[in-house]
């Protein structure tokens, strides 16, 4: 019985012990997981590649022909449609032009909050924030794109955020998958390549078109807000979510949309202010494309909407954020 | 000149100089630059193919009313006497052409003529093309300001049209009614939304 009794007592301990070094082991590990998710965010802007890229959103698929080429003067993209209507979209670090062959038509826009770049995290203290966040664990290395990876799972620690998993390249650290799970446990997206080269063939004169003869070039009025120029006051942040700059489209005279970008690191949502106008409205329930859902309200004379690849939980927080000065 | 950047008057004694040569290497050039922009560009210098254009122009008979148009009405005297429909949709898929101001929307507009509806259970939710074009309108400004676009991208250009619900591409589903023979457009239960209560979703798909 005194055997049995010390066996049983050994097997305790000896759990005991392994979970302790389990729990010590991942806690020193999450540093080096976080660095290693921060040196594959580096290598996308500093490395070139090309390749072919599938996006699947919701039961949306999409095939492109990518490549990136890391210039001195910054970043040059382009990515080409290969799916429906010619499209291609160039890219000279926060320009975006996007030529439509058949109509002969250059659009342009700039990106124009600082939430969107760098690739992960928004700010310097990205690490302690996401960190704060997500819990991140290392799952069992798989193949994609023939190319063998490492599999990052960052869980939200809340249910205001989706789940990730990065998949990233074991010898180069470029990301070259990425996946956002719901609390279900479906894949609400899934981008990544499906075809990579490290040398890709690079353009010579790397460089923004000009429309040309019988070309039409256009690009979209954006302009930052100050504080003082709105009619309401959003946090600046809010359940995790750090808030970026309220820009102002402009769509005509009468007819402006404010858009507050806010993110946590990973996700982002934007907050739409619109005044109503006569026989517009927003669908008044809530919608998903993929990860992307949104809501609806009119409050008082405006039409607010928010956007983002966050849960529904998240939107509706969002909503009754708003805090109007004047209407 | 190729650059647009001559005045008027500076264009118009160049034009007026141009014989039959220099045409053709204005021409030539234009062919350049258009290819260098994409080479889908190539077919629309292919002479024989213009000429084979040219020639079917000739034997086309004058449309004078807007097939759209046409259809729209026709649709809406069938669909009448049913309430909301079709007819409504396509008309305001018209408008919602127009509606797109955003740069990057504007690329691919709606093809009204591919937009097929009928009215189902699913569709019941009072949602218009003209809030649906906003709303994508809202989306893709989103897009393109996403960090997860940086992130999952890879590229972050990549998502901003891939993501995009348009009605052209729509999925299409017979409805459980053999009698309806129509495809249609849907908005389904979002199967992601935590509430109960009617939520839809817009699909979309290239199949």
């Amino acid at each position: 019985m005194m055997k049995m009794y010390s066996y049983i007592q050994a097997t305790k301990l000896m759990v005991c012990g392994v979970f302790l070094a389990v729990v010590s082991l991942s806690a020193q590990a999450d540093p080096a997981l976080w660095n290693l998710v921060w040196a594959s965010h580096d290598q996308a802007k500093t490395l070139s590649y090309s390749g072919l890229l599938i996006t699947e959103s919701g039961k949306h698929s999409q095939t492109s022909k990518l490549l990136h080429q890391a210039t001195e003067n910054g970043e040059f993209e382009v990515l080409e449609r290969l799916d429906g209507q010619p499209a291609k979209w160039i890219r000279h670090n926060d320009q975006i032009q996007c030529v439509i062959p058949d109509r002969k038509l250059i659009l342009t826009e700039r990106r124009h909050t600082s939430v969107a770049f760098p690739r992960v995290f928004a700010a310097n203290d990205g690490v302690n924030s996401l960190a704060r966040l997500y819990d991140i664990a290392e799952l069992p290395g798989m193949r994609v794109a023939g190319r063998s990876v490492r599999v990052l799972k960052l869980s939200p620690k809340d249910d205001l955020r989706y789940e990730y998993r990065l998949y990233l390249d074991r010898d180069s650290k470029l990301l070259m998958r990425s996946e956002v799970y719901s609390s279900k446990g479906e894949v609400l997206e899934n981008v990544g390549f499906k075809e990579i080269s490290f040398e890709p063939a690079l353009l010579e004169n790397p460089a923004l078109q000009k429309a040309g003869p019988g070309w039409i070039s256009s690009s979209t009025e954006v302009r930052v807000l100050g504080q003082d120029e709105l009619s309401y006051d959003l946090p600046d942040l809010a359940f995790g979510f750090k808030k970026a700059d309220t820009v102002c489209r402009i769509k005509g005279k009468d007819e402006q949309i404010h858009q507050t970008v806010y993110s946590d690191g990973l996700s982002t949502l934007s907050v739409f202010i619109q005044k109503h106008q006569a026989g517009q409205s927003m669908p008044q329930v809530p919608m998903s494309h993929g990860a992307v859902m949104s809501m609806s309200a009119t409050q008082g004379k405006h039409m607010v909407t928010v956007l983002g690849e966050v849960p529904e939980k998240t939107l509706e927080l969002f909503l009754k954020s708003v805090r109007w000065k004047s209407q | 000149m190729l650059d647009g950047e001559l005045s008027e008057a500076e264009l118009r004694v160049l034009l007026s100089d141009m014989d039959d040569d220099s045409t053709r290497i204005w021409t030539t050039y234009c062919a350049l630059g258009d290819f260098v922009r994409s080479s889908e560009m190539a077919a629309f210098h292919s002479q024989p193919l213009l000429d084979r254009i040219a020639e079917r122009l000739q034997d086309e008979p004058t449309v004078v009313a807007p097939v759209i148009a046409a259809q729209a009405t026709r649709e809406s005297a069938l669909q009448k006497n049913q309430g909301a429909g079709r007819a409504r949709r396509l008309i305001a898929s018209v408008a919602a052409v127009g509606f797109f101001s955003f740069a990057l929307n504007q690329a691919i507009p709606p093809s009204d003529s591919q937009v097929e509806m009928v009215r189902t259970q699913a569709v019941q939710t009072q949602v218009s093309e003209a809030d649906l074009a906003l709303w994508q309108e809202y989306f893709m400004a989103h897009q393109q300001n996403s960090v997860r676009s940086g992130l999952s991208g890879v590229s972050p250009i990549a998502r901003v049209e891939a993501d995009r619900p348009s009605m052209d591409n729509t999925e299409r589903v017979i409805v459980n009614n053999t009698d309806v023979v129509e495809w249609m457009n849907v908005w389904e239960p979002s199967a992601y939304a935590s509430d109960p209560s009617v939520k839809f979703t817009y699909v979309s798909s290239s199949r």
